[in-house]
């Protein structure tokens, strides 16, 4: 199972995962042609900044995900493969309970379509957009299960010496 | 071991998910007295103007647990928790080891005259729906009793079909739960919009016939309204039947311990028929909100399967929705406005709302309009009941995120954390 990692120190809060995911979930996946779009591309992840510190926020496809349980119409779904946490879009009615439920404050709506919007971890990609284009790289998608603590100093150490 | 649960919406499914997840050969057997297979009551409205088709309301395929042995059709009329035994009204008897009673609550008929018969709906189930749709085939006019989720909702349903619609309620705003005067000043806007009439401070005081179809209702000023039919969204009302057959501990609802556990040890609860406590101010409270409903649905089945959760307690209110077009999340104690500590902002822009309730320095209540985005992490501020005098000048901005929080906390932060 792989999730992706955060290295706060390492964000310069540039957003350009925030556009990477907007485009990766458009249609025409350009960013010359998809910023014009009808619905508007979306951005799933959210880089935020507080006193001077940045920090992209991310749905963490929580164990215990509060907008699967709390979903009234069966949208929010944990997908059997991957185990993230899924939006079917076709089942969603917009009443928005996801979006009062996430502690993070990740679900979204997409106000033209009247539907809720999450991030789905670039399931035709390798390594979601959002990773692959991030500059600093803040960012890693990576095992859960081998990022251990050990593992945790072996990528800092590597992302330090600008591996 | 033999697992039973009494009821198949929010609460009984969300345990059965539980009891299966900690025990995946567990027999679980689940009762419905419904004909539906398990299905989201909250779409039920959808059925009135066909928004969807009956198939897009059931929870097959995805969210059912495995290895469910579902019994529709069958109503269960007596408990005997001396010898851990169901008695079903088909006259068959069913024993159990541990039971789950998720029976839900039913609407509250008031006591009006000429009330009694047909042309008279509440709106709770599938069949309930299905009913209203047919009668609004042969109508032009409806009375919907009481604005609240569901007064509102079926009278949009009832718009949408082209009836003409009148909603009456005793409170002088429409979703006089969910919202405040401000809000509702915005909502009736949108209401007013889609055509849909409302009589605000009154009731009716008498349900008028020609011989047994509805013709008119009569208001408590002696008003006359034409109506070939009336919806009754007046609230519910625990289902204790069961419980009280089987003497266990009730009041306002089936009461439970910290487990969700009755009076007998082998006997839980779970949902709206269950009498727990406020979150946020500690009061007795028996909610009928889904999302409560799953919650203790899920921590009843734990413990049912041997866990160890415990509830925190309900939100009397923890609601969003969308009415006319227009987004509102409601969660904790909006009404208190006065009292030791407690302070109240409020803001309005059009058709955007803030308002966020505090006492000392927490955050009890919060209504948003419009903007919802991040409501969540409002409502988890308000659950932990976390400290947030070091954030108030953030919270009452419309830009608050969870980075606000996080990065308050240097040690809650890894030097990577997993965010996805």
């Amino acid at each position: 199972m792989k999730r992706i990692f955060v290295n706060p120190d390492r964000c310069t809060a540039c957003k350009t995962c925030e556009i990477a995911c907007a485009i990766e979930h458009s249609q025409a996946k350009s960013i010359f042609v998809s910023p014009s779009e009808m619905p508007h591309p979306m951005n799933r992840v959210f880089v935020e900044a507080s006193d001077g510190h940045k920090i992209p926020i991310f749905c963490r496809h929580c164990d215990e995900a509060p907008c699967v349980a709390a979903c009234i119409s069966g949208a929010m779904f944990r997908d059997p493969q991957t185990e993230a946490v899924m939006c079917d879009t076709s089942r969603c009615i917009g009443c928005w309970t996801c979006v009062m439920v996430c502690p993070y404050g990740v679900v979204g709506r997409q106000l033209e379509l009247g539907k809720a919007v999450k991030c789905d971890l670039c399931p035709e990609r390798e390594s979601p957009a959002c990773v692959v284009s991030c500059p600093t790289k803040a960012l890693l998608y990576e095992e859960v299960e081998g990022f251990s603590k050990n593992k945790r100093r072996e990528f800092a150490s590597a992302v330090a010496a600008g591996g | 071991m033999q697992h039973v649960i009494v009821g198949a919406s929010a609460a009984g499914m969300a345990a059965a998910e539980a009891i299966r997840k900690r025990d995946p050969t567990a027999d679980i057997i689940m009762l419905s007295d419904e004909a539906h297979p398990p299905y989201y009551r909250p779409l039920i409205p959808y059925l009135i103007y066909q928004g969807k088709t009956g198939d897009e309301l059931l929870r097959e395929p995805r969210l059912t647990p495995a290895n469910l042995d579902l019994r529709l059709k069958a109503r269960v009329t007596r408990l005997d928790p001396a010898k851990h035994s169901l008695t079903l009204a088909d006259g068959s008897s069913l024993a159990y080891d541990c039971l789950l009673l998720a029976t839900g609550a039913s609407p509250i008929l008031p006591n009006i005259e000429g009330l009694d018969g047909s042309d008279v709906f509440t709106l709770r189930t599938w069949e309930d729906a299905l009913g209203i749709a047919k009668a609004a085939k042969a109508a032009k006019s409806a009375l919907v009793l009481g604005a609240g989720r569901i007064g509102m909702k079926s009278a949009f349903a009832l718009r949408h079909l082209g009836l003409n619609v009148t909603v009456v309620e005793l409170i002088d705003r429409i979703v006089p739960q969910q919202l405040d005067a401000e809000s509702a000043a915005i909502f009736s806007e949108a209401v007013a919009k889609a055509g849909i009439e409302t009589i605000l401070g009154h009731t009716i005081k008498q349900v008028n016939r020609r011989g047994k179809k509805v013709t008119s209702v009569i208001l408590d000023d002696g008003r006359e309204l034409k109506a070939d039919f009336v919806v009754i969204g007046v609230g519910v009302v625990a289902n204790l039947d069961l419980a009280m057959a089987g003497g266990l501990r009730v009041a306002r609802g089936l009461q439970v311990d910290k487990h969700l556990c009755t009076s007998d040890p082998h006997i839980f609860a779970a949902g709206d028929v269950v009498e727990t406590r406020d979150i946020v101010s500690g009061d007795a409270i028996v909610s009928g909100i889904w999302t409560n409903a799953v919650t203790m649905g899920q921590i009843a089945g734990d413990n049912m399967a041997g866990g160890n959760s415990t509830y925190a307690g309900a939100f009397s209110l923890l609601n969003a929705m969308e009415l006319g077009g227009l987004p509102v999340i409601s969660v904790g104690e909006v009404h208190r406005t006065t009292g030791a500590d407690i302070e109240v902002f409020a803001e309005r822009h059009g058709s955007n709302y803030r308002k966020l309730v505090f006492r000392g320095d927490r955050l009890i209540g919060l209504i948003l309009v419009g903007q919802i985005e991040r409501a969540g992490v409002y409502q988890t501020l308000i659950r932990e009941k976390a400290n947030v005098s070091t954030l108030r000048r953030e919270l009452l901005g419309s830009r608050f995120h969870y980075g606000h929080y996080i990065l308050l906390q240097p040690k809650k932060i890894d030097r990577y954390v997993m965010a996805g």
